[in-house]
């Protein structure tokens, strides 16, 4: 499934920019491993002028030891702390990460992430802020792999892995990965852009020892028709693959290739095919490929008549499931035939994640397979099956974590088949929820409140009440008062996204309760300033700041200048800020690129800034940026 | 049907005169985009949802129920993998992204032809958002007839075509992706009619 787990964990380049409150750090010197802000910066900048000197022998001899101990941290947390000890613990360190997790492509040049991390294996990149996922930033406007890939390409010959969440990946930068890296296994990329079968066929024919090869709700365009047969190119030889997901490759594939491909990979566990695989075709790929614990089952449709082949019948494809005793995670269902959703009834039992989302699928339908399904963790369905179908789900699924309900009509006018009744109804039969993310038009303060207490465990609360600005259904009240309980009972949120008619209170209940909210989605809310500025002032975890139209102006931004070099980014569009407001901003603080995105036709140089994208960079501002984007 | 054709040519043309010289009056919502509300902060969040809906209020209040960009948030991914469902049940399809790209533009845009009604309003909506590259190419000033640039349109089978040419219901089906060309280079088409 798509994952949109915003790390929790710090980012690379937090350890070694905190907090000044004077405003710059000095060079202070001085290893005392304290946590005082001025001496970080400067312990920071001494290790890195002397990571290149030699430090004398014994010295020499005591690295080499922490360095075989601290192989053994794998999270990043650790590593970071680890690395803030001394400077030979921090030399040691940077010689032994082994993956190197970088949130903003543009808070650190390639360069100096390669200088610091020699070792490196893997790579773990995100670009474009998430808004862009809703076209709310204009195509161009950066964050390419290329710079990255060239840099690598001499100074990691070991590279094994690169996950890229949001970025333009070209076809070039495909195929400079595919030769530079002779042990490379390892690609997955998530909502990024700019490629198109071509590179994936270069991937396939070039990387001898690809295992996983996950592709994920990209933009693959082909232009003028350059479709590549790519799964063809994946040689004789290839036979390790362990993963490979293409849904979003939204042309059909060579089959008779990809049959043979899977016959020959005995390691795969997991396949996720796209939307012109056929049922008669999942069948016979299932069965040659009995191991699968993950499968992506593409249209779930068949094709009349298809080549000779009579209707399948639902026992022979339910005793195809049978046979795949392993499964333990469904999705797909692109272009579900209804007849044929009994198949899956085999595994149900042992099915820990289903992912319905694009099935258009009632609550009679669904009923008869979620009654199955007792050991579910993750639920992703769309709203067709009402209150009712949520129902059945809240009764079967005990073991519930997380739930997901798309729109199937995504407008703000649409009828809206869930509501705030199906909601408490989750909450009251799975309390292990810990991460929700609901599409809904008919919400009340009630409802959510039901949910605060009755799964206190929540770590994810994300609610888009798709009307804006909606009141509470029954009272006409704001919504404030449920979010505001959202955060005083869920002592573990992290993540919090807000919709409906809101006031200037609901901040000041997130400011007061939400300490460890670190993500916060913003849209159509508020009154006033007083609602940021209690935000910035009151959450020290807040890391992620995404508000969209809502009438914040610069009084309100400058209240966070305190807090922003702690945080990843913030966006903020459509609200009131005035370029005399960022331009202040841009000025208190050197190490934030404070950039300004415009339309095309706008002139940037009005007051009004339609569009403010901020994030620390250990590197100044970027040099790639288009001319629609200025940088304070 | 000649003169049809040739009305939704002279909508479609791009033109560089000031606002009010032959071209049509803008309404409130420019090019479609979500206006963005002035002072009034009552503009920002509409607390009466029982607003009669569909009604595009020409220069009236700007939040109004027409479509706004990015909301609510779903992922382009997952809506154009709806919209042909959609279109075979006969419901709204909820977005329908097209890049449009502009010769001698460094940079493509994408935009939702769902945001518009028409012809006019789409016109309006490449007029100001390529306007800052027309500029630099001409100089032409109100009373010139004629446009530099012509939009064309790739369709479902690949051919490129005049926009314009069909009603607007079949445009918005079968249109791919957007082209704005020089007017020299679209002559050929609009003889293929």
């Amino acid at each position: 499934m798509t994952e949109d787990g915003d790390g929790e964990e710090k980012d690379e380049e937090k350890q070694k920019l905190s907090p000044t409150r004077s405003g710059g750090g000095g060079v202070g010197g001085g290893s005392s491993g304290s946590a005082s802000s001025l001496s970080k910066m400067g312990r920071v900048r001494g290790g890195e002028e002397r990571a290149d000197q030699p430090p004398p022998f014994s010295d020499q001899v005591l690295e080499n030891v922490i360095e075989n101990v601290l192989e053994f941290l794998e999270y990043r947390r650790d590593r970071n702390a680890a690395s803030l000890v001394c400077r030979s613990w921090y030399r040691a360190e940077a010689q032994t990460r082994r993956e190197v997790f970088i949130g903003n492509c543009y808070a650190v040049s390639p360069a100096r992430a390669i200088t610091r991390f020699r070792a490196a294996r893997a790579l773990v990149l995100k670009g474009r802020p998430r808004f862009a996922d809703f076209n709310l930033v204009p195509p161009g406007w950066g964050a390419r792999f290329s710079p990255w890939v060239a840099a690598m390409a001499p100074a990691y010959p070991w590279l094994e892995r690169v996950c890229l969440k949001r970025m333009t990946v070209s076809d070039a930068d495909l195929a400079l990965l595919a030769r530079s890296f002779p042990s490379f296994r390892d690609l997955t990329l998530i909502c990024c852009d700019g490629f198109g079968t071509p590179g994936l066929a270069t991937i396939a024919e070039l990387c001898r020892n690809l295992r996983v090869l996950d592709l994920i709700e990209n933009d693959v365009e082909d232009e003028d028709e350059q479709v590549a047969d790519w799964i063809s190119k994946f040689p004789e030889a290839t036979a390790c693959l362990e993963s490979l997901s293409f849904e979003c490759v939204n042309c059909p594939v060579n089959f008779a290739a990809l049959e043979a491909l899977v016959v020959r990979s005995r390691s795969l566990r997991r396949l996720r095919v796209n939307q012109h695989v056929s049922i008669h075709q999942l069948r016979r790929l299932m069965e040659r490929a009995p191991q699968l614990t993950q499968l992506g089952t593409g249209s779930f449709h068949s094709v009349p008549g298809a080549a000779g082949a009579p209707d399948l019948d639902v026992a022979d494809l339910e005793s195809t499931y049978a046979a795949s005793k392993s499964l333990v995670c469904l999705s797909g269902f692109r272009m579900l035939e209804h007849e044929y959703l009994p198949a899956i009834f085999p595994v149900c039992a042992n099915l820990v994640s289903l992912n319905l989302s694009y099935a258009m699928i009632t609550a009679e339908q669904l009923k008869p397979v979620i009654f199955q399904c007792h050991n579910l963790h993750t639920f992703w369905v769309l709203d067709t099956i009402g209150d009712d179908g949520l129902q059945a789900v809240a009764k079967s699924c005990k073991n519930l974590s997380e739930l997901r309900v798309f729109p199937f009509d995504a407008s703000e006018d649409s009828e809206g088949s869930v509501s705030d009744s199906g909601l408490v109804a989750i909450s009251e039969g799975c309390p292990k929820l810990r991460s929700i993310l609901y599409f809904c038009q008919r919400m009340t303060n009630a409802a959510v409140m039901a949910m605060s207490k009755n799964c206190p465990d929540l770590v994810v609360f994300r609610l888009c009440i798709m009307g804006r600005c909606r009141p509470d259904q029954i009272t006409g009240e704001p919504m404030d008062e449920g979010f505001g309980a959202i955060v005083m009972n869920c002592k573990k949120l992290t993540r919090l996204a807000v919709s409906g008619l809101l006031t200037d209170r609901v901040f000041e209940y997130i400011a007061n309760h939400g300490k460890s909210v670190r993500t916060l989605s913003v849209a159509f809310a508020g009154n006033t300033d007083l609602s940021l500025k209690y935000i910035l002032e009151g959450c020290p975890n807040l890391q992620k700041l995404e508000i969209r139209d809502s009438p914040f102006g610069d009084a309100g931004l400058l209240s966070g200048i305190h807090h922003f070099y702690n945080m990843r980014f913030v966006w903020m569009s459509a609200c009131k800020l005035s370029s005399a407001g960022c331009k202040e901003v841009a000025r208190s603080l050197p190490h934030l690129v404070v950039e300004v995105i415009g339309e095309w036709s706008q002139d940037l140089d009005t007051d009004a800034v339609e569009k403010l994208y901020l994030y620390r960079s250990l590197d100044g501002p970027r040099e790639d940026a288009p001319p629609f984007v200025k940088i304070l | 049907m000649e003169a049809v054709a040739a009305s939704y040519v002279k909508d479609t043309e791009l033109r560089l005169g000031l606002p009010g010289s032959e071209a049509p009056e803008k309404p409130a919502m420019r090019g479609g985009k979500r206006a963005l509300p002035e002072d009034d902060e009552a503009a920002f969040c509409k607390s009466s949802p029982e607003d009669a809906s569909g009604l595009r209020s020409v220069g009236a209040a700007p939040v109004a129920k027409a479509q706004v960009v990015g909301w609510p948030p779903i992922r382009t991914y997952r809506k154009n993998n709806f919209q042909a469902r959609k279109a075979e049940t006969g419901a709204d399809a909820s977005g329908l992204f097209v890049k449009v790209s502009m010769d001698g533009a460094p940079y493509l845009r994408k935009i939702d032809l769902k945001l518009y009604q028409g012809y006019k309003e789409l016109k309006e909506a490449l007029d100001s958002m390529f306007k800052s590259f027309s500029q630099g190419e001409s100089s032409r000033k109100e009373g010139c007839n004629g446009s530099e640039y012509a939009i064309t349109y790739e369709d479902k089978d690949g051919d490129l075509m005049l926009v314009g040419d069909v009603p607007w219901e079949m445009f918005t089906s079968s249109c791919k992706r957007l082209r704005i060309m020089k007017a020299s280079e679209a002559r050929g088409l609009e003889s293929k009619q």
